[in-house]
């Protein structure tokens, strides 16, 4: 053997590993119509003799009405394309990764997707919103699956708040920055002494609590940008939240616990074992709803920790919220779907990389 | 796409043996099926080829090739786990075919080592998310030469050279902190993921 061992092709590996994991992170995708140009060319070979007799039929015009010279390459290009078209596909009409227009039809992934339940009585109006990660923009879609607003160009979003005031509250984890944008996409305020935040809420007091998650800290900020209240002893937060007690709710992915923090920054409660744990809710029955990424579940936990309800064989999920009508939104790798409580998927929109979804009553 | 270069050593993976895709679907491969495989696999078998050193665009090509080969010869029969060991062995075949020599194969190998290892239960998800954690791990100086070196968040992508007139530094002295930082990042995601 020419090179000496194992060792060195182990070294280059790591090498070409770490360049694609870089490359990725830093928003290298697989083409946005590659899904569409694979389906095209699976129907393209599929109905390959039917094409082919019509590129015969069209040749022959061709060669009568046209000239040879043009007849020929259509024909050879006919040939081709029904022989190899998955290497030589067409411009395919790509199914963008975007709801379907009328009615939420389950997304393709499931091999026998479960259709949405019809509900019982009209549903209320409502807006999903989605962060999508890799396509760096936010999406705001009604219960129809129809695209009602996009804001792109956020970048590495990680969450999207809209506001009582009709405006949006973005954390952008590439960027370093929470910022809020009104109807027109104008930014209105602007906060990024921060070190790669994923998650950041308005209070009702008119501050914004972010979870600075690589700058080690929870802190609250007022309109002016000062820091009022933070939270930093050996945490890395993937969420907070402020409690109605006052109290603040952390992710701390570096313990995989999830703390609840007094005012005073005393520990009150804390849940462990709980290893990348993305997200969590205080419900209103004092249970905590909470995401575990790595795992590939949503977890109720009761104030002793106790798993009281579970979802599982989620792909990835990033954040879960308890619905009013007792249902769970989950956003997931490619999608964001909701779960009646026995499980039963009853909606979903497809995404590239969903990472925080929050539905909104119409106003 | 390049033309297919043909594979005399290496043989295409098959659970179903035969010459090549024939040309009528199998019945589980209606176009719903293949859609539901498709939009499973995708990202997973793009990543696999992006480890093997395909280029995103060469990457593309051949996620779009082994699909359409994978699923003709019968992925979509079997259990997911296989069908994704199936399509990235399939997608490996055809990266090979415009590699040459037993280098290209080992090389081949020692990746799928390291995918068996990191990525094979969630394709590669968990290990990115540590990568992006690992950067937060750097020093200001550090992450910023990656930004800038890889194009991360809002930055365009820099060469070395206005890489180093960004960060104050001669070429080499790029080269050398770039090799640094990612020895860094490598021992941390092997923390992470050991």
């Amino acid at each position: 053997m020419r090179t000496n061992d194992r060792g060195e092709f182990a070294d280059r590996a790591k090498e070409l590993q770490m360049d694609a994991l870089l490359h990725e992170a830093a928003g290298a995708v697989p083409a946005a119509d590659l899904e569409g140009r694979i389906a095209e060319a699976l129907r393209g070979r599929a109905r390959s003799p039917t094409r082919r007799g019509n590129t015969w039929l069209f040749a022959a015009a061709a060669l009568l009405g046209i000239g040879t010279v043009a007849a020929v390459a259509w024909l050879r290009h006919g040939e081709r394309s029904a022989l190899v078209p998955a290497q030589d596909p067409p411009p395919a009409p790509a199914p963008a990764p975007t709801p379907a227009p009328q009615e939420p039809k389950p997304a393709p992934q499931d091999p026998k997707p479960t259709p949405p339940t019809p509900p019982a009585k009209p549903p209320a109006k409502w807006t999903t919103w989605i962060a999508d990660y890799s396509e760096n923009k936010v999406r705001a879609i009604d219960q129809d699956g129809k695209q009602v607003r996009e804001v792109a160009d956020v970048f590495g979003i990680w969450d999207v708040e809209l506001l009582a005031n009709g405006n949006l509250l973005l954390t952008e984890f590439a960027v370093c920055r929470v910022r809020e944008i009104d109807g027109k996409g104008k930014s209105v305020w602007v906060f990024e002494d921060l070190k790669n935040p994923y998650d950041a809420d308005r209070l009702p007091n008119g501050n914004t609590l972010i979870a600075d998650t690589f700058g080690s800290r929870v802190i609250e900020v007022n309109p002016k940008g000062e820091v009022v209240w933070k939270y930093d002893k050996g945490i890395r937060p993937f969420d907070c939240d402020r409690l109605p007690n006052g109290n603040t709710l952390i992710c701390n992915v570096l313990e995989d616990e999830v703390l609840e923090v007094s005012p005073a920054g005393e520990i009150v409660w804390r849940a462990g074992k709980l290893p990348i744990v993305h997200d969590a809710d205080r419900l209103p029955n004092g249970n905590t709803l909470v995401t575990l990424r790595s795992k590939g579940l949503v977890q109720e936990l009761d104030r002793d920790g106790k798993v009281v309800w579970e979802l599982g064989r989620l792909k990835s999920p990033s954040d879960a919220d308890r619905l009013p009508n007792g249902n769970t939104l989950v956003a997931e790798n490619t999608r964001v779907r909701e779960f009646d409580r026995d499980g039963k998927e009853v909606w979903r929109c497809p995404a590239v990389w969903a990472v925080e979804a929050n539905r909104y009553a119409e106003r | 796409m390049s033309k297919s270069t043909p594979a005399a050593a290496i043989a295409l993976p098959g659970p179903m043996p035969g010459p090549g895709p024939g040309p009528a679907p199998s019945p589980t491969s209606d176009a719903a099926t293949a859609d539901a495989l498709v939009h499973t696999h995708l990202r997973a078998v793009w990543r696999y080829l992006r480890w093997q050193g395909a280029s995103p665009h060469e990457a593309d090509d051949l996620t779009q090739e082994a699909f359409v080969v994978a699923l003709q010869k019968g992925a979509a029969d079997l259990e997911p786990a296989a069908t994704a060991a199936f399509l990235r062995r399939t997608a490996r075949f055809l990266f090979l075919r415009h590699r040459r020599g037993r280098d290209a194969e080992q090389l081949a190998d020692a990746v799928d080592e390291l995918w068996q290892r990191h990525a094979a239960h969630d394709g590669g998800e968990g290990l990115l998310d540590a990568l992006r954690e690992c950067l937060g791990e750097l020093t200001d100086r550090a992450r910023r030469a990656v930004e800038l070196g890889y194009g991360l968040g809002a930055n365009d992508r820099l060469g070395r050279v206005d890489l180093g007139k960004e960060l104050g530094l001669a070429p080499d002295g790029v080269k050398t902190l770039m090799q640094r930082v990612r020895q860094q990042l490598r021992a941390c995601i092997e923390r992470r993921y050991p």
